[in-house]
C-alpha cells in the first residue's frame, strides 16, 4: 500500500506542470510538457487526457476527441484520470462520456466517490432511471440515509417527466413505500426527509396521510424549522382536502395571531364561502351544545344561530374586530395600523359583488364608506393605488365622482382663487398622487379635452418641479417622491398624441423624460418609458447605456429583454446589437449550466423539494420565446454583417454555423413566454389596460415574427446545399481543415432540395397568413409590448423579395441539374418570370421608402421615424439578396460551362444558351441599380440627418419655457441627429462592402 | 434570501441575509423587518449563535434600521462592493439566544479585507 501511495505522488509530481500550465491559459506548453511525459511513460493515460484537455482549448476539437477516446477505451480507474476526462467531456458538452467512464469505473472498483461522479454525471444528462438505480446501489455499498433519498427523489423526478400515468400508477406509489420502509424501520433523520415524503404525498393527492404525518411524531420530531409552520401545512392541508369547515376554522385562528397575513385571509374567505354556498351546518357537537340549548326551548333559534356561525355575519365580525385591534393600537400609540384587515374587508365585499349579492352583505350600500376610511389610513402609502385597484370598480359608475371627491378631500389641497396650492410634505404628496391615479384609473382623464389634457399634464410638471424640493437630500439610489407627477404627466401628453396626432407632443414627452431621468437616477418606470419613447422617435444610441443602468441581471434578461431586442437591429445599429444578443445569450447558455450545478448543490444538501422546481426554471428558460428570437437574430445578424469578409464565403460561413435546416430553432408548441408585460407602470382605466387577450394576441404576433425570421435563416443555410459543390471545395487548407472539423449536424434524411421547397412554401404560407391576419396589426398600449417587425417587413414587400430570391436559387439548381434540356423548361419559364418579379418588386420597395428623414405636416415640419427602421429591414433583405444571387449565379455558370463542353463536342450543332443565363444576367445589372439606389437613399437621410438640429425649432414646438427644457431640447436634437447618422453610417457601409459581391456571369 | 452557514464546533454557525429588498411601491410598511424577524426565527430554531448580513456603509437607512432590529457594527470590510469607487461595507451582527454569553457580536476595532472574510 506504501509504495502504490508513493507511486501516486511520483505521478502526482509529474504532472503538476501540466495541470499548472492548463490553469494559466498556457496550452501549447502544457501540450509539450505532456508530449514529453508520454515519450517515457506510455501508459500515463492522465497525460494523455490533459493533451487532449490542452488541445480542446486550443479549439482543436477533433484531435482532442480522438485522444481521449483512445483513454476511454481502456476503461481507466485512477481518480486522477478520471477526473481529468470528467473536465475535458464537460467542457466538450458531452456529460454522456462522463457517465460512460463512471459507470466502467464503478464495475471493477466500485466505490462511493465514483457513484457518487456517476450519480451527478447522470443529474446533468436529466437521466432519473439510472440516476435510481444508481442511488441504490450507492446506498448497498455505503448505507447512507442521503443516497436512499437520492434514489427516492430520482423515482419521483422521473415521474413528473414521464407521461402522466406511469408516474401516478407506478412511479409514485413507488417512491411512497420506498419511503415508508424506511420510516417502519425507523430510520428517518432530517427534516428534508420528511419534507420529500410530504412532496410525494401531495404529488399523490394522498393529503390525508399527509395530515397524519404533519400532526404525528413525525412531524413533530423532525419538522424543526417551521417554515411553513405545521399549523399552516395542517390547514392548507384542509384547504386541499376541501374539508371547509376544518379549514375555516384554521386559517381563522391563524389569522388571529398574524391578522397581516393576506394569503391566510383569502384562504379563510374561500372557506366561509364555500360553506355558505354549500348551505354547510355544524354536526351535532354534543351534550354541551344540547345543554344550552334546552335553556332556550326554542329548537329555531338554535339552528339560527348555529348556521350564522360559519356565515356572513361572523365573518364580516371576525374582520371587524380585527380592524377594531389595529385602531386600538394606533388609538394608544401601540404600533401603525396594519393594512391586511382592512383590505380583507373590502376583499369580503368584493367576492360577494362578483356573486351578485352585495345586498346580503353587511356593510350593503357603504362600499364608498369603507374605500374612504382606507384612502384615508393609507393614502400616504405608494402601494396605496395598487392596494385599492381591485375594489374600485364595485362603487356604481354614478357615484364614481362623489367617491373620489371625498378622498379629495382628504387630500386637504384645496385651490385657492384658482391658484395652485403645492402640497407642503411628503406625505400630502403622496395622498394627492394616489387621489390622481384613482382619478385615472375611473377613466376621468379620458374624459378630458385634449387642451384640458394638456392644461392638467402642465399643472402635473408644475408639481413635480416643486416636488423635487423635498427630494433634496435622497441618494442616488432613492427614487424622487415627484417621479409620478412626471409620469403621469406624460401618460397624459401621450393621450393628447393619440388624440391629436400632434408629433412634436413625442419630443416634448422625451424631453420630459430626460428631464426626469436627470433627477431620479434610479427610477426604472422613467427609464423603461424614456427608452420606449428613444425606441419609437428611431434614436437607439441611448438606449444600451439606459439598458444597462436598468442593472438587469440572470432571469431579468428573460423577462424584460424585449424591451430593446426588437429596436437594436431595427434601428440600424447593428453593432449594438450583437452586443446585446451576446449578452442574453450568455445569460441563456451559462443559466442553464447554473442551474444544473444548483441541482446538484440541491442532492449534496438534501433540499430536495427544490429540485423539481429547478428542472422546471431550467426547462422555461430552454424554451423560452425571447431565447428563440435572440438566437437566430444573432445568426442572421452574423451572416449579414460577417460572411464574405476577410476571405470567408457565405457558403463556407453559413456551413460552419452548424444549422441543421431540417429542423426548427425552437419547438414550437413548447416555447414559453416569460416577457413581464406589466413592467411598466400605468394608471389606465381597466379597459386600456394590457389585458390577458391582449397578451396572447401579442405572444401569437411574436412567434410568427420569430418563425418567420426561423424560417429565412433556415433557407439561408439549406440554400448553400443548392449549388455546384466544387465551389465549396475551393478551400485554403485551414480552412478544410476546419471543415473536417465541423460534425455535420443535418439529420440523416436531409434532403436540401425537399427541405428548401417545404421550407420555402411554409415561408410563404406564414407570410400569407399574416398579411391576411388582422391580429398582425393590433397594437398596445405604450407600456405594453412593442409589436414585432411583421407589419414592417409586409408592407415593405420584403418577404416577397426574400421568397423570390430562394425561388430563383432553387429553380437554377435544378435548371443546373438537368442540364437545360426540354425538361427543364418549365422551370426555365418559371426561373425567368421570378427574375421579373424580384427586379419590380425590390424596385417597388426601394421607391417606397426613398423619403427625406424631415417632412411637411401641414405647416409643420416633422421627423419621419418610420424610414430608418424601413431602410435597415431594406438593407438587410439587399445583403441576403446578394449571396443568394451569388448562388444562383454559380448554378446557371455551372450550365453555360456544361453547354459550351457539349457545343466543342458537337461543332456543327451548337446549341445556343438558354434565354435564362441572359434574363438573369440582365436582372442582376438592374438590382445593382437599385441597390445603388438604396446607398444613395441612405446617404441623403445621412447629410438630412446631419443638418437636423438646425432645424429643430419647428419640429419641436413647447409651452414649456423653463431653461431645463430648453437646454433638454437642444441635447435632444443633437442625440437624435448623432444616432440617425450612427445608424446610417452602419448601414451605408455594410452595404457599400456587399454591393460589390453582385455576381457577373 | 437567506441561509445558515458556519461550523457548530467552532460556533459559527449562523444565519446569513445573502440579500434583502423591498420594491420601491411597499417600502415604510415594515416589511423588511418582517422578513427579518422571520429569518431571525428560523437561525434560532436552526441553533444558531447568530445572524449576519453585509450593507454598504453608504446605506445610512438601511444601517439605521438593522441598528434599529438589534444589530451592531461587528467589523468594517474595506472595498467590499466593486464599483467605481468600490465600497466599504459593515459587517453587521445580532447574537441568538444560543450566543447567551453575546461572544459572536464583540466588535473587531481593525477593518479587514474582504479575502479574510469567509
Amino acid at each position: 500500500m506504501a509504495s502504490h501511495n508513493h507511486e501516486d505522488a511520483v505521478t502526482e509530481r509529474r504532472l503538476k506542470p501540466i495541470y499548472d500550465n492548463l490553469d494559466n491559459g498556457n496550452y501549447k506548453v502544457a501540450m509539450q510538457s505532456a508530449d514529453k511525459l508520454l515519450k517515457k511513460h506510455r501508459d500515463l493515460h492522465c497525460a494523455k487526457v490533459l493533451k487532449a484537455l490542452a488541445l480542446l482549448r486550443l479549439y482543436r476539437v477533433q484531435e482532442c476527441e480522438t485522444l481521449a477516446m483512445t483513454v476511454v477505451a481502456l476503461k481507466p480507474t485512477d481518480e486522477p484520470t478520471l477526473q481529468a476526462l470528467s473536465i475535458c467531456f464537460r467542457e466538450m458538452n458531452k456529460v454522456e462520456l462522463i457517465v460512460e467512464i463512471f459507470s466502467n469505473a464503478v464495475k471493477t472498483q466500485p466505490s462511493e466517490e465514483y457513484y457518487t461522479h456517476l450519480f451527478m454525471a447522470l443529474v446533468r444528462l436529466e437521466d432519473f432511471k439510472r440516476q435510481q438505480q444508481t442511488a441504490m446501489s450507492l446506498y448497498k455499498l455505503v448505507p447512507k440515509n442521503a443516497f436512499y433519498f437520492w434514489g427516492v427523489i430520482s423515482a419521483v423526478m422521473q415521474a413528473l417527466n414521464s407521461d402522466n400515468s406511469l408516474g401516478q400508477k407506478m412511479l409514485l406509489p413507488l417512491a411512497e413505500r420506498m419511503v415508508e420502509k424506511m420510516i417502519k424501520e425507523e430510520k428517518l433523520e432530517g427534516e428534508s426527509e420528511v419534507n420529500l415524503y410530504l412532496m410525494i404525498l401531495d404529488l399523490l393527492g394522498k393529503h390525508e396521510k399527509a395530515l397524519e404525518v404533519v400532526g404525528g411524531t413525525l412531524g413533530k420530531s423532525l419538522l424543526k424549522s417551521q417554515i411553513p409552520s405545521r399549523d399552516e401545512r395542517i390547514a392548507e392541508l384542509f384547504f386541499k382536502m376541501q374539508k371547509w369547515d376544518k379549514a375555516y376554522q384554521a386559517f381563522r385562528e391563524m389569522l388571529i395571531k398574524s391578522p397581516d397575513n393576506w394569503l391566510y385571509y383569502t384562504r379563510y374567505l374561500t372557506s366561509g364561502f364555500k360553506l355558505r354556498e354549500n348551505g354547510w351546518k355544524p354536526p351535532d357537537t354534543g351534550s354541551e351544545e344540547n345543554a344550552t340549548s334546552h335553556e332556550d326551548c326554542n329548537n329555531t333559534n338554535k339552528e339560527e344561530s348555529q348556521t350564522t356561525d360559519y356565515d356572513l355575519p361572523e365573518m364580516a365580525a371576525f374582520i371587524s374586530e380585527r380592524i377594531a385591534n389595529e385602531e386600538e393600537k394606533v388609538r394608544e400609540k401601540t404600533g401603525k395600523a396594519l393594512r391586511g384587515p382592512y383590505l380583507a374587508q373590502l376583499e369580503l365585499l368584493l367576492r360577494l359583488s362578483t356573486q351578485g349579492k352585495l345586498e346580503e352583505g353587511p356593510q350593503a350600500g357603504s362600499i364608498e364608506d369603507v374605500l374612504v376610511r382606507y384612502f384615508g389610513l393609507f393614502a400616504d402609502k405608494t402601494c396605496c393605488f395598487s392596494d385599492l385597484t381591485p375594489y374600485l370598480y364595485m362603487v356604481p359608475e354614478l357615484e364614481r365622482r362623489s367617491c373620489l371627491q371625498r378622498m379629495e378631500e382628504l387630500v386637504e389641497l384645496k385651490v385657492n382663487d384658482g391658484a395652485m396650492v403645492y402640497a407642503t410634505s411628503v406625505k400630502q404628496l403622496q395622498r394627492h398622487l394616489t387621489s390622481l391615479k384613482i382619478s385615472r384609473f375611473y377613466g376621468f382623464h379620458d374624459a378630458l379635452s385634449s387642451e384640458e389634457k394638456g392644461n392638467l399634464a402642465s399643472e402635473l410638471i408644475k408639481r413635480y418641479k416643486e416636488g423635487l424640493s423635498f427630494g433634496k437630500g435622497l441618494l442616488d439610489t432613492d427614487l424622487q417622491y415627484s417621479d409620478e407627477y412626471l409620469l403621469m404627466a406624460v401618460h397624459l401628453l401621450v393621450d393628447v398624441w393619440h388624440d391629436t396626432e400632434d408629433e412634436s407632443v413625442l419630443w416634448r414627452c422625451l424631453i420630459l423624460l430626460k428631464i426626469g431621468h436627470k433627477h431620479s437616477q434610479s427610477s426604472h418606470h422613467i427609464k423603461l418609458l424614456l427608452m420606449r419613447f428613444y425606441c419609437m422617435a428611431g434614436v437607439f444610441t441611448t438606449v444600451p447605456s439606459l439598458y444597462d443602468g436598468l442593472d438587469i441581471k440572470h432571469m431579468q434578461q428573460d423577462t424584460l429583454g424585449y424591451n430593446a431586442l426588437k429596436y437594436a437591429k431595427s434601428l440600424g445599429q447593428l453593432s449594438s446589437a450583437g452586443q446585446f444578443y451576446n449578452s442574453t445569450l450568455r445569460f441563456f447558455i451559462s443559466g442553464r449550466r447554473e442551474v444544473t450545478e444548483y441541482m446538484i448543490a440541491s442532492y449534496r444538501f438534501g433540499t430536495y423539494e427544490k429540485i423539481p422546481e429547478f428542472l422546471n426554471f431550467s426547462t422555461k428558460i430552454k424554451h423560452s420565446l425571447h431565447f428563440a428570437h435572440t438566437a437566430i437574430e444573432k445568426k442572421l445578424l452574423d451572416i449579414l454583417k460577417e460572411s464574405e469578409k476577410e476571405g470567408k464565403s457565405f457558403t463556407e460561413f453559413v456551413r460552419n454555423m452548424e444549422i441543421d435546416p431540417s429542423q426548427g430553432t425552437a419547438e414550437w408548441d413548447k416555447v414559453t413566454d416569460q416577457r413581464d408585460l406589466n413592467i411598466m407602470v400605468s394608471w389606465n382605466p381597466p379597459h386600456r389596460q394590457m389585458s390577458a387577450d391582449d397578451k396572447a394576441v401579442s405572444l401569437r404576433q411574436e412567434t410568427s415574427w420569430v418563425k418567420l425570421r426561423d424560417y429565412l435563416l433556415r433557407l439561408l443555410a439549406v440554400s448553400i446545399d443548392l449549388q455546384p459543390q466544387t465551389s465549396t471545395h475551393a478551400l485554403t487548407e485551414s480552412q478544410n481543415n476546419r471543415e473536417k472539423n465541423v460534425v455535420d449536424n443535418k439529420g440523416d434524411n436531409y434532403n436540401a432540395k425537399e427541405s428548401g421547397k417545404s421550407l420555402l412554401q411554409n415561408f410563404e404560407d406564414l407570410l400569407q397568413a399574416c398579411s391576411k391576419d388582422q391580429e398582425t396589426r393590433q397594437k398596445f398600449p405604450i407600456q405594453g409590448p412593442p409589436t414585432p417587425l411583421t407589419i414592417e417587413y409586409l408592407d415593405g414587400n420584403l418577404g416577397t423579395v426574400m421568397a423570390l430570391s430562394f425561388h430563383l436559387v432553387q429553380e437554377s439548381y435544378k435548371i443546373n441539374e438537368a442540364v437545360a434540356d426540354e425538361s427543364s423548361q418549365s422551370i426555365q419559364d418559371s426561373f425567368c418570370k421570378h427574375c421579373e418579379k424580384l427586379k419590380n418588386t425590390l424596385q417597388e420597395s426601394l421607391k417606397r421608402s426613398r423619403r427625406g428623414l424631415v417632412r411637411d405636416d401641414g405647416e409643420k415640419r416633422v421627423l419621419d421615424r418610420e424610414v430608418l427602421t424601413e431602410l435597415t429591414l431594406l438593407t438587410e433583405t439587399s445583403v441576403y439578396l446578394v449571396y443568394l444571387l451569388g448562388i444562383a449565379c454559380r448554378n446557371l455558370s455551372g450550365l453555360k460551362n456544361k453547354i459550351s463542353k457539349r457545343n466543342k463536342k458537337k461543332k456543327n450543332t451548337p446549341k445556343p444558351l438558354p434565354e435564362c443565363i441572359g434574363t438573369f444576367q440582365s436582372m442582376v445589372e438592374d438590382i445593382g441599380q437599385i441597390i445603388a439606389g438604396l446607398q444613395t437613399a441612405i446617404r441623403e437621410l445621412e447629410s438630412n440627418a446631419k443638418s437636423l438640429d438646425k432645424n429643430q425649432l419647428t419640429l419641436t414646438y413647447s409651452r414649456d419655457q423653463s431653461e431645463e427644457f430648453a437646454e433638454g431640447e437642444s441635447e435632444l436634437w443633437a442625440t437624435v441627429s448623432e444616432s440617425y447618422q450612427e445608424s446610417l453610417k452602419e448601414l451605408s457601409e455594410l452595404l457599400q462592402s456587399k454591393q460589390e459581391l453582385l455576381p457577373n456571369l | 434570501m437567506g441561509k445558515s452557514e458556519g461550523s457548530v464546533a467552532q460556533e459559527t454557525w449562523h444565519g446569513h441575509v445573502t440579500a434583502l429588498t423591498v420594491a420601491p411601491e411597499y417600502r415604510r410598511l415594515g416589511l423588511a423587518a418582517k422578513m427579518m424577524n422571520i429569518l431571525e426565527e428560523v437561525s434560532d430554531r436552526k441553533q444558531c449563535f447568530f445572524v449576519d448580513l453585509f450593507v454598504r456603509v453608504s446605506n445610512e437607512i438601511a444601517v439605521d434600521m438593522y441598528k434599529w432590529l438589534g444589530y451592531t457594527v461587528y467589523r468594517r470590510v474595506l472595498e467590499y462592493y466593486s464599483g467605481d469607487p468600490d465600497e466599504d461595507a459593515f459587517d453587521m451582527r445580532k447574537a441568538l439566544s444560543r450566543d447567551k454569553e453575546m461572544k459572536s457580536v464583540i466588535p473587531v476595532k481593525e477593518p479587514v479585507r474582504p479575502e479574510d472574510v469567509e
